[in-house]
């Protein structure tokens, strides 16, 4: 290349320091990015991605974080000698960034098209007519209709796609030659997605914008890099051409974070070929309105299905289409308006309260974030007794202790851990933790709503695994609830598609995923099944 | 995909501890917080028996002697009426202590359960209940306690009560706002789903977790009643001359500032050190009951 790289990366160490320890978040990391170039940081939690994107704008947590080698060229200055105000002339200038979180990233008091034309107007003297002006045709750019409307308008009145739009617009308006997202598009839906990484395609081809894309997500990378920077604990463990890292990884890391993702249907060990099974659960015509100011919102519109013992049903669908309500109902979370659950032909919907506790334990869950689902005051072994001794299954102290320790082996956690609190574990100890409590009552039933989507793709394979593992060994049924469809193909042995509060299609996961008779889950599959897998 | 991981490690199994055991470990390694027991420990002692280890009654008057600064014969001096103030700071001590506590219990018994049920039931019954506490914020303060001393006479226990009932009001603001964002966490759903009665729920899991905030402001509580109390005394409503608490000896050891300076010194020094020994106290018992906190981490690794 005759040009010299827009933006030069040598070295870059940053290091942590918590209560006198030195801790090194990135080690010796060095990269180029050339004009108009899309360079994609991908690896797990803890892998250093956010953190050496933070250390090029300063961002990072002072004083606990530093850079405490390397450097960084760009415009033939060193990004990490400049003083706190040139570094700010050049952050949301020439370098601009995209945040995660569409929801936290905004303010939700000020105006949308007034934070849109806010670094134009801090970075150049521009009027406020002409930034006015400029932000309306950036919001336009970015595809969000009725710019001039819209650009009075609060956060909340825009859904997460259209704010992540205007956050690129926000970015995009000071013309910055470096763009910087970090997991840009991981609050979203599929298809919003697939629309927002298009975005990003059609600004780099435009405006010759050079893009820093920070992922987990290799489809994402996939899709909108060219090169990409594999890292782990700190190290790039590899780099190169997207496609022949993707295709042909040659560091075990990146083989691994590729093998992680779920590439086929259910295993046939697991499958469920049991004809004479019972049904477990019976649900038909279930019915959730939430009231809203004026008129009433139905979560869940009229759903009726069936899981028969030791087959998986999985949920898929898109944030809002009334998934996890449709979970929250038949364990009585939310109430019903209408609709009947039978589980073993116990009427559920017809219980009160008290009658209703015997089946509690028939029925159990497994939620999405596993640290908010575990009470931080209390022990691992506590929580895991706590269903046991209300439910009466042990008398004696050393009958507890004892069930407590075989639960946690059998999820693969060591018994002497068991007087540790939650935050001491990982994500994904913690989400086995939860899975012992919902076994510990020896359940029927076991609903799992979104548990691997905060866990990382490695960790994530061995949650599925396990799940799949004590489902057959317990001849359980599961309901098993997902927005990530390659997940779902490999977990459910039938898959139910709802869409805004209806169930759309159910059938057999490989032909529905082969066959969708709806155009709506077609583009589900299409999009979400982001590689050739289905072939 | 990888098997998953399973570690089949036979150890040394220790039962089960509580969430209090380990609090008493964290807390005792904290310095600070082991003082402030150990001050306040010592204060409720020698309050308990001062009529045994008072030097001198605390209406024993020497007009003659007047106020002279600390001797042999009263360490820390006497007053203008000749009394021996040690003497009545001990007895004054009691006082203030007892207000200080009892106040606060009434407010954290009161306070504690209101800001969790309204917390955690949450629709109409929310409504109504935090409407009363509107109700009671809304009423003069000064009046309401004005008002119980003057129908109700002069006693400790209504002064008590007094205090406490109206100091519950912020505690249940406080306690119902920490539960309303605790309630959204799916812990508490797993709970419900387990079985969990609505009581045992906010017993058990929501109780623990909002010990840091109330425990703060427990600790800026009692201080704030010993002054409030000071300022009753003041106004004639309190407690009655020649009895005495440390507000008022505060109270009248400013009037003579000027010539008697060990009259504001040795009172205002007992109520700052009590209020430094509730502050290191509380949070040290803040960061014990929190398992996450970074001394309990510390001791964890360490």
């Amino acid at each position: 290349m005759v040009d010299s790289p827009l933006l030069s990366v040598r070295n870059l160490e940053v290091s942590f320091h918590v209560r006198g320890h030195k801790h090194h978040a990135v080690r010796g990391l060095s990269f180029d990015l050339a004009r108009g170039q899309s360079l994609g940081i991908v690896g797990e939690s803890g892998s250093g991605k956010s953190v050496s994107c933070g250390a090029l704008l300063g961002l990072l947590p002072k004083p606990a974080a530093i850079v405490s080698k390397g450097e960084a060229w760009f415009g033939g200055e060193n990004l990490f000698k400049m003083n706190e105000r040139t570094l700010r002339s050049i952050r949301g200038k020439a370098i601009s960034m995209v945040f995660q979180d569409p929801m936290t990233s905004m303010n939700p008091y000020m105006r949308i098209g007034e934070q849109v034309m806010e670094p134009l107007r801090i970075h150049s003297q521009v009027s406020a007519n002409d930034a006015r002006k400029r932000a309306i045709e950036l919001l336009e750019e970015v595809g969000i209709a009725d710019a001039p409307k819209r650009f009075n308008q609060y956060p909340h009145e825009f859904s997460g796609g259209m704010r992540q739009r205007a956050m690129i617009a926000m970015a995009m308006i000071t013309e910055p030659e470096i763009l910087i997202a970090d997991e840009p598009t991981s609050a979203l839906d599929v298809t919003v997605q697939a629309q927002i990484l298009g975005l990003l395609r059609r600004m780099r081809k435009q405006r010759g914008v050079s893009l820093i894309i920070v992922s987990h997500d290799l489809g994402v990378i996939r899709r909108v890099t060219d090169k990409v920077l594999v890292m782990q604990k700190g190290i790039a463990v590899e780099d190169g051409d997207t496609r022949a890292v993707l295709s042909a990884p040659r560091h075990g890391y990146t083989q691994n974070l590729l093998n992680a993702i779920p590439h086929s249907a259910k295993p046939d060990a697991f499958r469920f070929e049991d004809d004479t099974a019972s049904v477990c659960l019976d649900a038909s015509g279930i019915r959730v309105t939430y009231p809203l100011e004026s008129r009433s919102f139905t979560a869940v519109n009229n759903v009726s299905f069936q899981v028969k013992r030791g087959e998986v049903l999985g949920v898929v669908g898109e944030s809002g289409c009334g998934k996890t309500t449709l979970s929250h109902a038949i364990v009585r979370l939310v109430s019903m308006e209408a609709g009947e659950v039978y589980l073993n032909d116990a009427p559920l919907h017809a219980l009160n309260r008290k009658a209703l506790l015997p089946y509690r334990k028939q029925v159990q869950m497994i939620f999405q974030d596993p640290y908010a689902s575990l009470n931080p005051r209390m022990t691992v072994h506590d929580i895991i007794a706590e269903p046991l001794r209300l439910h009466r299954l042990t008398h004696e102290e050393h009958e507890t202790t004892a069930a407590v320790i075989d639960l946690m082996r059998s999820v693969g956690l060591r018994a002497e851990w068991s007087n540790k609190y939650p935050h001491q574990f990982s994500g994904g100890q913690c989400q086995r933790v939860a899975i012992a409590r919902a076994l510990a009552v020896r359940p029927d039933l076991l609903i799992a709503d979104e548990p691997v989507s905060a866990l990382d793709v490695t960790i994530q394979a061995q949650i599925l695994d396990l799940l799949l593992d004590l489902v057959s060994r317990n001849n359980l049924a599961m309901i098993f609830i997902s927005h990530d469809l390659s997940v779902v193909r490999y977990m459910a042995d039938r898959v139910a598609v709802m869409k805004n509060g209806n169930l759309i299609e159910v059938g057999d996961t490989e032909t529905v995923y082969r066959a969708p008779q709806q155009a709506y889950t077609r583009e589900l599959v299409e999009l979400g099944m982001s590689d050739d897998t289905l072939d | 995909m990888t098997d998953p991981q399973r570690v089949f490690e036979t150890a040394e199994f220790e039962p089960g501890r509580s969430l209090w055991i380990d609090a008493w470990e964290r807390l005792r390694r904290n310095r600070l917080a082991m003082f402030g027991l150990l001050v306040m420990v010592s204060l409720v002692v020698v309050s308990l028996f001062t009529p045994w280890l008072a030097p001198y009654g605390y209406e024993a008057q020497n007009l003659q002697l007047g106020a002279v600064g600390p001797s042999a014969k009263h360490w820390l001096g006497t007053d203008t009426l000749g009394r021996d103030l040690l003497t009545r700071m001990m007895y004054g001590g009691r006082v203030s202590l007892m207000v200080g506590f009892a106040a606060t219990a009434v407010s954290l018994l009161i306070g504690v359960i209101w800001g969790i049920v309204a917390g955690y039931l949450g629709g109409r019954v929310d409504a109504v209940m935090m409407r009363i506490v509107d109700i009671l914020y809304a009423l003069p303060f000064m009046i309401f306690v004005i008002l119980l001393m003057v129908v109700f006479g002069q006693s400790f226990l209504l002064l008590f009560l007094a205090i406490g009932l109206v100091e519950w009001l912020t505690m249940a603001r406080i306690v119902r706002t920490q539960v309303q964002s605790l309630r959204r966490q799916e812990f508490v759903s797993a709970a419900v789903v387990t079985g969990l009665s609505s009581a045992q729920i906010m017993r058990r899991h929501l109780l623990p977790n909002i010990l840091g905030p109330v425990i703060v402001y427990i600790t800026l509580t009692i201080p704030g009643v010993m002054l409030f109390e000071a300022f009753l005394s003041f106004l004639g409503l309190g407690v009655q001359p020649p009895q005495s608490s440390w507000g008022v000896l505060i109270a009248t050891g400013v009037e003579t500032m000027e010539e008697y300076p060990w009259l504001l010194i040795f009172p205002g020094l007992a109520l700052s050190v009590t209020l430094f020994s509730l502050n290191f106290l509380g949070d040290g018992l803040r960061d014990a009951l929190d398992p996450r906190s970074s001394a309990a981490r510390e001791i964890a690794h360490g």
